[in-house]
């Protein structure tokens, strides 16, 4: 008797977590925030990309068989979190930018070939400032659509008061 | 004529700020793709009220999942399906066609209407305290 009811305990809380487990989806308002705070991570994240970059615009190699600093994409994807509980973007993998490297002619250079060339990065100023204007607009952006939802939940809360 | 016992003003605000609240999700889902290559806004219909003005509050069949334990409303949910705007004519070189100008203004339009929502059941819900009261 004592045994068959703590079987059938069991079996009833694994239904309850695995029906938990299956309805964890979160919808409107915290859904809302949820993926703000995912795209305000992600923007940061980005700026951070664009930020090397710059650092490293006229990182050479130190000597004429070391490659310079590449140029490093970052790649987004939107995909549904179970810890989370709805779709967000996420970042995806960071990758080598695939464009040639700058060629300049420094034959005093410790990098230098045989022929006197140098091997600087394929990194151009103009596009990753353009990019941080871009990533700076989306963050503030996010950042005004989640102080909105965060308004709106606190909003709602005043209808318990 | 819309006959005033049949007015269902709680109804309708509630739903109105169930789509809202979708609204608000629908919005930011779009501002935080809206650097990513090849996604398209999507979009709600506006909240029309005309089909629960007249309606009077009653069991909702919902849908539920194989094992039958229903864990949300599906009722309010099935009621503001998620459209893809397909629209071209503002796509970047990524093949992206949300723009940041449309969706922070429609964030500012939603938020004055889900405020507005959350004030007049306020005021009922005064309004309902004060006749029982009294």
């Amino acid at each position: 008797m004592i045994i068959r009811f703590i079987t059938t305990m069991i079996i009833f809380l694994a239904v309850c977590v695995g029906a938990n487990a299956k309805t964890n989806r979160i919808q409107g308002l915290p859904a809302a925030r949820e993926k703000s705070k995912a795209a305000l991570k992600a923007n940061a994240e980005r700026l951070n990309i664009i930020a090397e970059n710059l650092a490293n615009k006229d990182t050479t190699g130190l000597n004429p068989n070391e490659l310079p600093y590449t140029r490093k994409i970052l790649h987004f994807k939107n995909e549904y979190d179970p810890n989370i509980g709805t779709t967000v973007v996420k970042v995806d993998k960071v990758k080598a930018d695939t464009k040639p490297y700058e060629v300049r002619y420094e034959p005093g250079h410790p990098a230098a070939s045989a022929a006197g060339y140098v091997l600087y990065p394929n990194v151009r100023e103009v596009v990753e400032v353009m990019d941080s204007k871009e990533t700076k607009r989306l963050y503030e952006a996010n950042l005004e659509a989640y102080k909105t939802t965060q308004n709106l939940i606190q909003r709602t809360m005043d209808i318990i008061r | 004529m819309a006959r005033i016992d049949n007015f269902n003003v709680i109804g309708i605000i509630k739903a109105n700020m169930h789509h809202g609240s979708k609204q608000m999700e629908v919005i930011n889902d779009n501002l935080s793709r809206a650097h990513v290559p090849g996604e398209f806004s999507n979009y709600l219909e506006p909240f029309d009220a005309s089909e629960l003005r007249s309606a009077s509050p009653t069991v909702t069949m919902a849908v539920t999942d194989g094992d039958h334990l229903p864990g949300e409303d599906q009722g309010i949910k099935s009621y503001f399906p998620i459209k893809q705007d397909r629209d071209l004519s503002q796509v970047t070189p990524n093949g992206n066609n949300i723009v940041i100008t449309d969706q922070v203004q429609q964030l500012g339009q939603n938020k004055l209407n889900y405020t507005a929502s959350v004030g007049i059941y306020i005021k009922l819900r005064d309004i309902l305290r004060k006749a029982i009261e009294s």
